[in-house]
């Protein structure tokens, strides 16, 4: 355990290095996995400490990050109206999609928030004055130099995630545990299992929104690329590689994802084909993803 | 009227082609302990599944309290003081027994109790262990703990000693008078082994085929000629 902490440490000081190098691409790469991670800490609280696949969590992005864009660039709000607008929406978006999937489960409730994220893409591509469309919204001001928006928003996914990390720590957290493991106790237990799936859902939407309003800043467009639903199963593949089950497994699948898809597709354009294989082998071999692997091999030990 | 804690009137509850329980009618005073007893498929843990709120009957209604309850949901029951444990094992199996026991002590606020439930039940020293590495007996045993944290005023409890070997049923015998006499319960058993129903129950209610055939003391029912018969039959079935 501490090793594992000094690791984390380690790793999260190396990344505050990376602005001083003054290597764009890396900053940029590195910027992209700090968000992307946040984005699948925030997906796991709904599937890993919840038990419920959402196939929609590109909905609180990508409202969150089109909320962002359409204040600050189309109406010219001041940038952090638009910032903390857009996870405004992002908590509204999860309030009005849990209210409406909640009472189902597993393939019933991946399909209807999956329905209800490409109705938004579809939003997206035809309102066209508002959206830009195909095109997106350009233009997306950060408020601060590059160098520092990297530290800004490293900052507030660390805040963040750490949020997350004692909400599923909490009294709640550990009723969510009670509710994947046999919800039919929690109930004669005397909770109300749909208030606290529907807790889960705001922490997971409102957390995804804070990444999808920083990915506007950083990318300065929002296409509707962030929208479609390939973009939902992002956090899905990652969380499944890294392992639903630990609090960092998202995290580490996210690193994993990004930078394999990175140096991949530099030698070979079957990046997907290579994906597949390892999601398959993942999902039939190592159910904890690599977190799993890696508390096994330490508890042998 | 208020002499009653919990009252059915006319219960009826039909799965695909059979009367599982059929215009079942029972009232329980405050602090008894009734044994429900009966050949498989009596309809006795479907009676206790319509009043704890699992199912809901097609007809008949349940007062609990005067309060007419036949709709509410089961964590609404559990919130005005129905609780139970079911005939298969029903815990959270990858939890800490601490953690099993907690999760029913927030619904009530009371969490400042857990070290004293663990220490009722005895699973003080066991409250890091998964419960799923408890022994069948302290599984049992856990479940009650785990109705008990909600602190009811009626409990069900359904087969305790199924699958439990004799030296743990005659701890868990203990724990169900215990239990009656300090938090001043109302039990409704549903059980097979006689043994233990006569030790316990002050009164025997008697269900065959969805209806109740008998209701009376211990005594009377040891000397009822239909349950003999009943008991016989179905034991050559």
């Amino acid at each position: 355990m501490k090793n594992e902490s000094l690791a984390l440490i380690l790793l999260i000081f190396l990344s505050l290095l990376i602005p001083l190098t003054e290597n764009k691409y890396l900053l940029y790469l590195s910027l992209k996995i700090w968000i992307l991670i946040l984005y699948a800490i925030a997906f796991n609280v709904i599937f890993g400490y919840s038990g419920l696949l959402s196939f929609g969590h590109a909905l609180f992005f990508s409202g969150s990050a089109y909320v962002l864009a359409i204040l600050a660039v189309k109406a010219e709000y001041p940038l952090p109206i638009g910032f903390i607008a857009g996870i405004a929406a992002a908590a509204a978006f999860s309030i009005g999609v849990g209210f409406l999937s909640l009472r189902h489960r597993e393939i019933h409730f991946a399909m209807i928030t999956l329905a209800f994220s490409m109705m938004f893409w579809g939003i997206v591509m035809k309102w066209r004055d508002v959206t830009g469309g195909e095109d997106g919204i350009a233009g997306v001001p950060r408020g601060m130099p590059i160098f520092w928006f990297y530290y800004f928003s490293v900052a507030i996914i660390l805040l963040c995630a750490y949020i997350i990390y004692r909400f599923v720590r909490s009294d709640i957290g550990l009723i969510l545990e009670g509710i994947r493991e046999n919800e039919t106790r929690v109930k004669f237990s005397g909770h109300s299992t749909l208030k606290y799936r529907l807790y889960a859902m705001i922490v997971s939407g409102t957390f995804t929104g804070v990444a999808g309003s920083l990915w506007a800043m950083l990318d300065r467009t929002v296409t509707p690329s962030i929208s479609h639903w390939s973009f939902s199963a992002m956090p899905v593949i990652a969380t499944l590689i890294g392992g639903p089950q630990s609090f960092l497994g998202p995290a580490v699948g996210t690193v994993i994802y990004v930078i394999a898809q990175d140096v991949i597709t530099k030698y070979t354009l079957y990046w997907q084909f290579i994906l597949g294989i390892v999601i398959v082998s993942v999902v039939l071999f190592f159910r904890g993803g690599v977190m799993g692997i890696f508390e096994r091999f330490l508890w042998k030990r | 009227m208020n002499s009653l804690i919990l009252e059915t009137q006319n219960l009826t509850k039909s799965f695909t082609g059979f009367t599982a329980v059929n215009n079942v009618s029972l009232s329980f005073k405050p602090q008894s302990i009734t044994a429900i007893i009966g050949p498989n498929g009596a309809g006795k843990t479907t009676f206790v599944n319509l009043c704890t709120g699992m199912f809901k009957p097609d007809s008949g209604r349940i007062i609990f309290n005067g309060e007419d309850i036949t709709n509410f949901s089961p964590e609404k029951r559990v919130q005005l003081g129905i609780s139970r444990t079911f005939q298969i094992v029903n815990i959270f199996p990858k939890l800490t027994v601490m953690q099993n026991v907690k999760i029913p002590l927030l619904s009530k606020g009371r969490i400042e109790e857990l070290e004293n439930i663990l220490g009722i039940f005895q699973l003080g020293e066991k409250k890091d262990v998964p419960a799923s590495e408890l022994s069948h007996g302290d599984q049992k045993i856990l479940e009650m703990a785990m109705a008990m944290a909600t602190k009811p005023k009626i409990l069900f409890l359904d087969e305790p000693m199924a699958g439990v070997n004799p030296a743990e049923r005659s701890r868990i015998v203990n724990l169900i008078k215990d239990l009656r006499y300090e938090e001043k319960l109302t039990i409704i058993i549903v059980e097979h082994d006689m043994d233990v129903v006569f030790r316990i129950a002050q009164r025997i209610t008697v269900m065959n085929r969805g209806s109740v055939i008998a209701d009376g003391t211990p005594d009377e029912i040891r000397n009822n000629a239909t349950v003999k018969e009943i008991y016989l039959r179905g034991v050559e079935v």
